[in-house]
Parts: C-alpha cells; structure tokens; sequence
C-alpha cells in the first residue's frame, strides 16, 4: 500500500514513516501543501495522512482539491482536537481524524480500517498475510496454519482472529468483536464470543487452558498479543 | 423634590381615579336599573296609566261632567241610574234613559256572574250617594293587563272565568322588581369584575414581563427587555431593567468574545506545544518497544530507565495541556453537557481496553470487576470518558511499574464505581484538595493538586455524581464514585 504523509513537522512525519513501514507500507513524505498537491497529481496513492497546518495549502484546501479528482482514503492527522475542528475535517470530506499525540497502533489500525472499507475482495488488501508469533492467515484463501500446520476455521472464529490478528495488542469488548464480525446490533451475545474465542484457542494455542496469544483481559474483552 | 413627590403619587392617583371610576360605575349601575324598572313597568301597565275605564274612575257627582270618550273608543257604554236604578243617561248604552233596572238584574251582572262574556262591567254610586254609574267595555277591546287591572280594582263588576288564567298583578310587580334587582346586581358584579381585571393588569401586566424576563436572565438567556412607557415607579423599574439587561448582555457578549479569543489562543499554544511533545512520546515509544524486542541490546538499564523517564514525562506534559484546555473550556459557558442513555458497564470496558495497551507496555497489573449485565445511566460519554482517563493517567504517572490497578462496578439501587491502586498514595497537597472539595472550595486548587483532579471533580459534580477519596485506606489510593439513576440537575 502506498501512503502519502503530509506533515510540516519533520521528527513527527519521520515517527509516522517509521511506524508505517514497520507495517511495510510504501511511505511518501512531503511538509508542505503545494508539493503534497504535485506528488498526488503525478502519482497513484492508496491512502492520505494529512496534517491541518501546513505550509502552503492548508490541509482543508489540500483536501478540497483532492476530493474534486479522487475519493482516496484521506485521514487527518492533527493536534487540533476541538469538536468544531473534527466535525469540519470530516465535512471537508476526510474519512477519520486522529488528534496528536496519537497511539500509533489505533493509527494503523484506523489506517486498516478504513482502506478495508473502501477496497473490494479482490484488493491487495485481501491478499495480505497476516503472521503473528507463527500463526499465519490468509484472508483471500480463507486458511489459518500454526506452525506450518493448516487448521480449520469457520466463518465467525476466521472472522474473530483476522480482526484481532489485523489489530494485534488492542483490548476489544465482546460487543466491539460481535458487531464487527457479524456485522450485527450486540444484544447479550457474551456466551457467543466465548464460544468461537475458546474453539480458536483449541486451533492456535500449544495450551489452550493458558493462552499465550489470543488473551483475556478479565471483565474487558480480549486481545491478540503482539510480539 | 416636588416632581419626585409626583412621581411617587402616581400609583396611589392611578388607584384614586380607578376607585372613583368605579363609584361612578355604581352609581350609572343603579341609575341604568332605574330606567330598566321604569321601561319595565312602562311596558307592562301602559294601558292604565291615566286610566278612565271603570265606573270608579269617571265618576263625579255632576253627572253631566262624566268623562266617558276613553270608554267610547273602546265601544263601550255608560249609564247613569238614580237611586232606584232607572236610567236618567245613556251614552252609547243599548237601553234608553227611562228604562229601569231590577235589583236582581244588577245583582246578576255585578255578583253572580254573568254568562255573557262580551262585556266587563264596572260599576259605583256617585260620592253623594244620588245616582248609580255602570260601565260596560267589551272584552276584546280590552287588553290582558287592562282586563286583570278592572278585575282587581273595580267592584262591583262582572268577572269572567278567563280572570284566573292570569297571575296577580301583585306577583307581576314582585317579578319585576326581582328582574331589575337581579339587573343592578349583574351590572355590579360585571363593573366590579372589569374594575378589578383594569386595576390588576395595570399593575401585574409590567411586573409579569418584567419576572419573565429576569427568570429569563436568571437561566442564561441574557436577552434585552423593552422599557415599559409609563411614567410611575413601574415605569421607573421597568427602565432600570431594561438598562441592566443591556448591560448584562453588552458584557456576556464580551465575556464570550474574551472566551472565545482566549480559547483560539490556547488552541493555538496546545497546536504547538503538543506537536514537539507528541514527537518525544512518539519516538520514545519507539524506542522501549524497539528494546522490549531486544533489538538495542547495546543500552544499558540505566539508559533504558532514562528513555521511560522521558516517555513518560512527555506523556504527563501532554495530559496537562489537554487538562488546561479543558478547564478553559469548561470555566468558559459553553459546557453542556450531551447527556444520553447508554450501557455503562460496556463504556467503562471500552474506556478500558483502549488504556490497556499502554498498562501493558510500561508493566502495571491490572484488575476490573465489571459485570457482563447492561446498566443503562444517562450521561456525557465524552466527559466521563475524560473523568476515567484521567484517573488512569494519574495512576499511571504517580506510581512504579508493576503497580496494580483495580476498577470495579457493581449496582444495587444505585450504581457504585471504584478506582483502587497499591502504589504510592496521594500527595500531601492532592489530599488536602479533596478534603476541600466537599465544601466545592476549589479555588486555587488546580495549583496544588494538579488539574486533573479538578477536571475529575468539575465534570463528575456537573453530572451529579458524588465523588470521594477514601481516606482511611492505606494501601495506596482509592476512589469511590456514586451515581444515582436520575437525570444530573442542571
């Protein structure tokens, strides 16, 4: 995935590369609007991090002028985090904003997020692989292997562990898990999640009674760990 | 002195010439009945008014001045008898002078009845006692009320059976006083009910304006009255309101100028400061997750305690910029709060979860009891999220790793939350705070005790939320919070 980053700051648009090729993301930085506008004309960019204050076109304007050609996923990121800046960010025609100082895992996950929204099964995104301490999923192929060895999942419990493995140390509630995955209003479905959670412990942990991955965080939710 | 005294006069004058009206309204009331009585009986006893129908009315001892023309034009007859009743004059009467009646030929006609209906006979001997006078006037010349009048006031005279269809003439008068006694009193009550309503709007109509307005003042809409015109002192109040809500706004309108420049300008100094500080926390974040995988193996422990000094410092110096934000915006008058029912067991686990990561990552234990059962509470998710941060955050700067956070919910008739911690307790100053802090004496507080604590009080009191430090624990620090089922008063 290509990424442009628009940021005066020089350390805060390195600390934003950094994190982004850590998730081996193709990074281009710019610090001002005027070539920001330039790089987007002349090149293809799968997603948009775009600061407000920037030299030349402000990041309002930069925004404009890319939605009058394209509807790539643009999120703002900002140390302006007043209500009245986030709701005209987003009617500008930006996607997500994120205030600084950020936490750069909810940055990448936001990133996934929204790139997942907006792309077909088809996409570069489906083909990615997603491999964490040695378990390994596939989302076009639909597989799951621990160890070299090929497990079986269902729908839900593939679902349940593409989107803690694609947010990987994130605490998320049952109510957050079961509306994501089955795309549905959460009504006391608690047993639910524990069921396919405890079904994907039999397949991706040496010892499922004290998982090493796929975590509890009592009286929170779950999590997958990162390594 | 003397326009004063005037002035001062007005109301009584106004009450002066209200109460006068009023007499005078009685009085025209009453004149008013007067004319109505009059009309009514006008109209019920014209027809004898001046009356020369009956026997009685037109005699006189000359017979020859007998006026009868009023009885000839009701085509009746006279007679005039003398003592042995012959008649010595006709006029228009069917029997001739000469003819004598028999004595109980009158009797018959004046006082047994007299089958013959056609005519009313009235009859009466002259004062002197010489002759006798019979009047007769046929019935349907003769109206209803006239017809009553010669039944009752003329003997002797021939009554018919008709007579008693018609009630007395004396229940007739006391009808008609009734009527227009009960007109004088309607008249009064309509005039002392106008009276009332003109006297009492003249004073109330202003006063309730003018309590609008201040209730309206009173509840933050600092709207600009309009002086009433009078002259008197409600005129007077009236103008002194209408100064003071000019003035209440001329300076609300400046305060929200002040607070809205004040707060561009804190947006401002946030934008830049948070910028270089997001980069330390940034890269030093950077840094202990790159030396947590042990790829630096060339820093040594106390670098690495350096880095988490710094990490963690740069995190602090954050928060207190996001807390001096907030109170600029929440001492200014734009903090409403955007009060919805939601689960709150749910909102405290994903206030949590997303905490967790950075719980983990600088090596705190945790612990939370939150029951998987829905609590629906109205409150400002947004607010309340800020309250919980907060707490975490001062629980994650004031204590070592490997300290261990507890936050436990549970519900009877209201709902209970504590924030429990083993490490290293409140400061001194922290403490002294929260004593105060039950007597709402925050002034100056924020210096001490750090803003944190004080945005946790503001939002959770805005709410009406009670909140306390649990003074007798040793353990390190814990806060209870209790919330009520109801809506937060504004």
């Amino acid at each position: 995935m290509r990424i442009l980053v628009v940021e005066d700051d020089q350390d805060m648009a390195q600390l934003i590369r950094l994190h982004l090729e850590n998730e081996n993301y193709e990074v281009f930085v710019t610090t001002n609007g005027i070539n920001a506008w330039e790089l987007f004309k002349n090149n293809s960019f799968d997603f948009i991090i775009l600061d407000i204050i920037i030299p030349g076109f402000d990041g309002y304007s930069l925004i404009r002028k890319i939605r009058n050609t394209s509807m790539v996923p643009v999120i703002f990121l900002t140390s302006k985090g007043e209500n009245s800046d986030i709701i005209l960010g987003l009617g500008m025609g930006a996607d997500d904003y994120i205030v600084k100082p950020f936490n750069p895992l909810e940055m990448i996950a936001r990133i996934k997020a929204q790139y997942r929204r907006c792309k077909t099964k088809d996409d570069e995104f489906e083909k990615a692989v997603i491999e964490i301490a040695g378990i390994k999923i596939c989302p076009k192929e639909f597989s799951l292997t621990v160890s070299g060895e090929e497990k079986k999942l269902n729908l839900r419990e593939f679902g349940i562990l593409r989107f803690l493995m694609e947010n990987a140390g994130m605490v998320f509630t049952k109510k957050q898990i079961y509306e994501t995955v089955w795309n549905e209003e959460y009504i006391d479905n608690g047993n639910t999640i524990m069921v396919h959670i405890s079904r994907i412990r039999e397949k991706i942990e040496s010892d499922p009674r004290n998982p090493r991955n796929l975590v509890t965080i009592k009286g929170i939710g779950y999590k997958f760990a990162r390594r | 002195m003397h326009k004063r005294y005037l002035k001062i006069k007005r109301i009584s004058t106004v009450f002066f010439i209200n109460n006068l009206s009023l007499f005078i309204m009685i009085i025209f009331s009453l004149f008013l009945s007067g004319i109505f009585l009059y009309v009514l009986f006008f109209i019920n006893f014209k027809d004898y008014t001046n009356m020369n129908l009956t026997a009685n009315e037109i005699i006189n001892n000359n017979i020859e001045l007998i006026d009868a023309v009023e009885i000839l034009e009701k085509n009746g007859w006279v007679e005039i008898t003398d003592r042995d009743f012959k008649i010595v004059k006709s006029i228009n009467s069917p029997n001739r002078e000469g003819y004598s009646y028999r004595a109980g030929d009158l009797m018959n006609l004046f006082f047994n009845g007299y089958n013959d209906s056609t005519y009313l006979y009235s009859g009466s001997f002259t004062l002197d006692g010489s002759h006798f006078v019979i009047v007769a006037l046929p019935t349907e010349e003769v109206s209803a009320e006239t017809y009553q009048y010669i039944v009752e006031n003329s003997r002797p005279i021939l009554a018919p059976d008709k007579v008693n269809n018609y009630e007395s003439f004396e229940n007739k008068i006391n009808t008609i006083i009734i009527c227009a006694f009960m007109f004088f009193i309607f008249l009064l009550f309509s005039v002392i009910y106008f009276h009332s309503k003109r006297t009492s709007e003249h004073i109330l109509k202003p006063l309730i304006k003018m309590k609008d307005i201040a209730n309206s003042i009173k509840n933050g809409n600092y709207r600009i009255y309009e002086e009433s015109r009078r002259k008197d002192e409600i005129g007077q109040l009236s103008k002194a309101l209408a100064e003071m809500s000019i003035q209440l706004k001329n300076r609300m309108n400046k305060i929200e100028e002040y607070a809205g420049e004040r707060k561009k300008l804190l947006s401002q100094i946030t934008h830049d400061l948070k910028t270089p500080l997001s980069s330390v926390v940034g890269y030093s974040d950077h840094l202990l997750v790159q030396l947590q995988k042990k790829q630096h193996r060339n820093i040594g422990n106390d670098d690495l305690n350096y880095l988490k000094i710094i990490n963690k410092n740069g995190k602090r110096a954050i928060c207190l910029i996001d807390d001096i934000s907030s109170i600029s915006q929440h001492e200014s008058y734009f903090l409403q709060l955007n009060l919805k029912k939601e689960n709150f067991n749910e909102f405290l686990r994903e206030t949590i979860a997303n905490r967790i990561p950075e719980l983990d990552e600088i090596g705190f234990n945790y612990e939370f009891e939150i029951p998987e059962t829905e609590n629906n509470l109205f409150f400002d998710r947004k607010q309340i999220s800020r309250v919980m941060n907060n707490l975490i955050d001062n629980f994650i700067f004031h204590n070592p790793s490997e300290s261990k956070l507890k936050i436990t919910t549970s519900r009877n008739t209201e709902t209970f939350l504590t924030i429990e911690d083993d490490g290293v307790g409140l400061s001194y100053d922290a403490k002294l705070f929260l004593r105060n802090a039950s007597e709402k004496n925050y002034e100056n507080a924020e210096k001490k005790a750090g803003t944190g604590l004080y945005i946790i009080l503001y939002l959770l009191d805005k709410h009406g939320w009670n909140f306390k430090y649990e003074e007798e624990y040793e353990n390190g620090t814990k806060f209870s919070i209790t919330i009520p089922d109801r809506l937060p008063i504004p």
